[in-house]
């Protein structure tokens, strides 16, 4: 007959599960926190209020499968990189935003432009276009080096920067000029 | 088998013990050809340099002997890097006599040989680090002379100095003060090696010592002959000092006083606040930052602030189908967003059927033939199967 199994066998394993809640339900918790801009006004005063921190201005729809998944990974990250980026959501179903999206050349969704002193950014990742990244990250450590690298290269004065990512995990797109 | 035997006859390098240069300060096991290093007889040339320049200054008063004043014994010190040693002129009436006698003593002789020996190549500058037996003769007797001269003005110095004390401290001793002072407790007391301050004399039981003041100066703790009559000046004018307990004169309500505290706050604020910062000043944005750092400070304040952003600013954007500078960029945008009211204007006004004319009148602006080049990047060139890929699948959309 077997003895009977002690009651706190399983505790490690328990323990553990309860961390990934906690850690899982503070992330959730957190996720909350990242702005959502709607207006033209509130997308200037993050550019003027950022300062020496890289600004990573999501243009997209939550509707949208892709950003969603983009959202995820930004929400996630936010507080890894809050000490030199701020992460803000730009909803493009708004009216007032739509100068923002013209001026910004967004076609595709959803798309990131990054600012570091209300100063334009530009990423070299190998695709048509270098103003913005287009698309989704592969995972959470993708965006976290793209930022650091942004951040570096302005923090040297570089405007242009070349993406760290292997093409690979590079989302690919084309870029139509007047539907040629 | 030869080459065996000159592997064999070359002994294997001895490995030196760490050993510590005392002029490049650091450790080494490079042995005793350490001195020969460039490096290290750059360091020795400028070591010894210093040295010399502290060797000029007690041959001056070597040529020319003058008293040492007690309160400032505890300055006149020089360090031997040859003996490890520091020279201080405690107890000595001239000036640098301590060291004078150091440099011609035959033990620092010793140590600046054994010195060069060990890091200097040459031990051609031996005499410059010491003091012949002849200069010394010489100090010695100027110092004699100086000091039979002198004798009656410096004890008639010290008397009057002496009256002062006993004078102005039988004054200004309060009835708090219990401790009196026994000369017997001469020999308890150890010589200060420093100056001591008001708060210590004060404690000493000076005032009951003024009486015992026919004593030979050179007898005397140099602690309690450290008073002189600048400390009777500065009490003077004030109706109370340290001695007596009274407040320190910035504490004090002064009208002529600077320090007041409402003042020195319109004086912060008169002074414009300036940003430091560490970081790199040719960070992409820096003279933005700083602008706009002083602007939200003033904000803070309350005060107003020219606000730029007003409702067309737009940040400098380098867009994607305009070549030229990001100014450039943003004002062809903005001449797009005007042309674009003025047509949206006229369709308002115009029928249904005119609304093609916005489309059109986007389109007229780029009339130039613009020469369509597929953009190939540095990195799509390394992965060119792909790049030939998209290409013909656009043959062969443009062929459909």
């Amino acid at each position: 007959m077997k003895p009977p199994k002690k009651k706190f066998e399983s505790f490690p394993f328990c323990l553990g599960l309860l961390k990934r809640q906690i850690r899982d339900h503070r992330e959730k918790m957190e996720s909350v926190l990242l702005p959502t801009l709607t207006k033209k006004e509130e997308i200037d005063r993050i550019i003027n209020n950022t300062i020496d921190k890289v600004l990573v201005l999501r243009f997209g729809r939550t509707s949208d499968e892709n950003c969603l998944l983009l959202d995820d990974i930004l929400e996630k990250s936010a507080r890894d990189v809050s000490k030199f980026a701020t992460v803000a959501l730009v909803d493009v179903d708004s009216d007032q935003v739509q100068v923002y999206v013209n001026y910004f050349d967004i076609t595709l969704f959803p798309s990131t432009v990054f600012f570091f002193n209300a100063h334009h950014m530009k990423l070299d990742s190998g695709t048509a276009d270098h103003t913005k990244w287009v698309g989704k990250f592969h995972e959470k450590q993708d965006f976290i080096d793209v930022v650091e690298v942004i951040f570096r290269g302005a923090m040297k004065g570089k405007m242009i920067v070349h993406c760290p990512l292997p093409p690979e995990r590079i989302p690919k797109f084309q870029l139509l000029y007047k539907d040629v | 088998m030869e080459e065996k035997n000159t592997k064999a006859k070359k002994k294997p390098s001895k490995k030196n013990e760490f050993d510590f240069c005392k002029v490049c300060r650091f450790h080494h096991d490079h042995g005793p050809r350490h001195k020969y290093f460039p490096r290290h007889k750059e360091l020795l040339s400028a070591f010894l340099n210093r040295f010399r320049s502290k060797i000029a200054d007690v041959r001056f008063f070597l040529k020319n002997p003058s008293f040492l004043r007690p309160q400032e014994e505890s300055q006149n010190r020089v360090w031997c890097v040859f003996c490890d040693e520091d020279i201080v002129d405690l107890g000595s009436s001239f000036a640098c006599s301590k060291a004078i006698n150091h440099f011609a003593s035959s033990e620092h002789h010793k140590n600046i040989k054994q010195f060069l020996w060990k890091h200097g190549p040459s031990m051609d500058c031996v005499d410059d680090f010491k003091i012949s037996d002849a200069d010394v003769a010489k100090w010695v007797r100027k110092c004699t002379a100086l000091g039979n001269k002198d004798a009656s003005s410096c004890t008639g110095q010290l008397s009057r100095t002496s009256s002062d004390i006993h004078n102005k401290f039988e004054f200004e001793r309060t009835e708090k003060e219990t401790h009196f002072f026994n000369p017997n407790n001469l020999n308890d007391v150890k010589p200060l090696l420093y100056n001591t301050n008001e708060y210590q004399i004060s404690h000493s039981g000076v005032t009951h010592y003024g009486s015992h003041l026919n004593v030979d100066a050179t007898q005397l703790p140099p602690g309690v002959i450290g008073m002189t009559s600048n400390s009777s000046s500065h009490s003077g004018d004030s109706s109370g000092n340290v001695h007596s307990g009274a407040p320190p004169p910035w504490l004090t309500p002064n009208d002529g006083n600077i320090f007041n505290q409402s003042e020195i706050t319109r004086v912060q604020e008169k002074i414009p606040v300036k940003t430091t910062s560490k970081l790199n000043p040719h960070r992409v944005g820096a003279a933005w930052a700083e602008r706009r750092k002083i602007e939200m400070e003033m904000e803070k304040r309350g005060e107003a602030v020219n606000s730029n952003t007003d409702a067309d600013w737009l940040p400098n954007f380098g867009r994607v189908w305009q070549s030229g500078t990001r100014k450039d960029s943003r004002k062809e945008f903005e001449k797009e967003k005007r042309k674009l009211v003025v047509t949206a204007e006229s369709i308002s006004m115009e029928s249904e059927e005119q609304k093609l004319v916005k489309t059109e009148s986007i389109s007229v602006e780029s009339e130039e033939p613009v020469q369509i080049q597929p953009y190939v990047s540095k990195r799509a060139l390394c992965h060119l199967p792909f790049v030939i890929l998209i290409f013909s699948q656009r043959a062969m959309k443009s062929g459909e």
